[in-house]
């Protein structure tokens, strides 16, 4: 058991002490021993020190946690409108599976983040793999609208990206789409013109058949005219 | 004697009726995925691996005494995926130790009546799909051999 008398009582103490006879009111006097030893002391000493010290490092890491889930949670609000944010954001969260306090609030909040993420990664990972596909059926000009009208963050690892850059960087493919474009633009503009003559041609058809109709009815009008007389 | 499948799923379905925050629902899964025991290590082959998930998550089934065991475990490499482990431990509660005509029995939309799906992810949705999607076939596979 623990005691801070080193395992005597206070009695043997006043044994050692008294003197032979001496009493207070017919009972021997009792001891003035110290309340506890030095080791005692020390030891109560440390044993605060580690209470205090501990109470004061769990608030300093929760201390440390709320000011990093604060830092990422800026990052990911920040990347909602500058999309390339999240790639930071993800990597704050990432730095907080070394935290020693994590609340369960703020692992709801990492666990939903992280896996936003993940979906948006995904996303584009679907997207890489249409551009791919594209690229593998000779057809670059769809690949490059795939890549060129996707305006997310960049989540894909390091040899994806790559392929990703490459295809809105290569001139060859580049030039593809422009050709297209302008056979597009041309068949867009051909296409025009044959509307606007054919409407032309319809305009001038019916006001032929109306002339003819007009025509048509003076002429019966005065054959009328004529039987009468 | 042991509880039915059905009065698994009651019990669930009550526990999510519970929920009066939506942050209840990821708590659950916490505790779900905390009490959660991994798997042994020797059991986690790549043909245990369920297609589809984000995290790499094992399925090991047993087939014992006319009842499937499945242990599960997932692995996020760097991260620690506790929102798939504890879906993961909740697919568990309701499927596992069960008899293959008895999980053949329960409706593959229980979870979305309940609710789980509002606010997961679509990856973790697809990743919850294709785990039950694999129980479902497990179940099949045994049934059909039960009745040999």
């Amino acid at each position: 058991m623990f005691s801070f008398l080193n395992g005597k009582s206070p009695f043997d103490e006043a044994e050692e002490k008294l003197e032979a006879g001496e009493t207070v009111n017919g009972r021997p006097k009792l001891p003035q021993a110290p309340i506890m030893g030095w080791q005692d002391g020390v030891f109560l000493l440390v044993l605060v020190g580690l209470i205090v010290g501990g109470y004061y490092y769990y608030q300093h890491t929760k201390q440390v946690s709320a000011d990093t889930f604060a830092k990422c949670d800026a990052l990911y609000v920040a990347a909602e409108t500058d999309a390339a944010k999240y790639v930071e954001a993800e990597a704050c969260y990432n730095e907080t599976w070394e935290l020693s306090f994590v609340s369960d609030s703020m692992e709801i909040l990492r666990q939903n983040r992280l896996g936003a993420i993940e979906d948006l990664r995904n996303h584009q990972k679907d997207l890489y793999a249409d551009a791919m596909g594209a690229l593998a059926a000779r057809d670059s000009v769809s690949a490059f609208n795939i890549v060129n009208e996707y305006k997310g963050p960049m989540l894909l690892n390091k040899g994806d990206a790559k392929d990703w850059n490459s295809i809105v960087g290569n001139e060859a493919i580049k030039a593809c789409v422009a050709a297209a474009a302008a056979r597009a633009d041309s068949i867009a503009r051909e296409k025009a013109i044959a509307d606007s003559l054919a409407q032309v041609a319809a305009e001038l058809r019916a006001k032929a058949v109306a002339d003819s109709i007009e025509k048509a009815n003076k002429r019966l009008a005065r054959k009328g005219k004529r039987k009468k007389v | 004697m042991s509880e039915s499948i059905v009065d698994r799923q009651e019990k669930i379905r009550a526990k999510f009726a519970s929920f009066a925050d939506p942050d209840d629902k990821w708590k659950f899964l916490l505790d779900l995925a905390r009490e959660h025991k991994g798997m042994d290590a020797a059991l986690k082959a790549e043909k245990f691996i369920i297609q589809g998930c984000a995290s790499t998550m094992y399925l090991v089934p047993k087939f014992e005494n006319g009842k499937i065991h499945f242990e599960m475990d997932v692995e996020g490499g760097t991260t620690n995926p506790l929102i798939s482990r504890g879906l993961g431990a909740l697919a568990l509660q309701v499927f596992n130790d069960m008899a293959p005509a008895d999980i053949l029995s329960v409706d593959p939309t229980f979870f979305q009546q309940i609710g789980l799906n509002v606010g997961l992810s679509p990856t973790r949705s697809n990743g919850f799909a294709s785990l039950l999607k694999q129980i479902y076939l497990y179940a099949r596979v045994f049934d059909a051999i039960s009745k040999k």
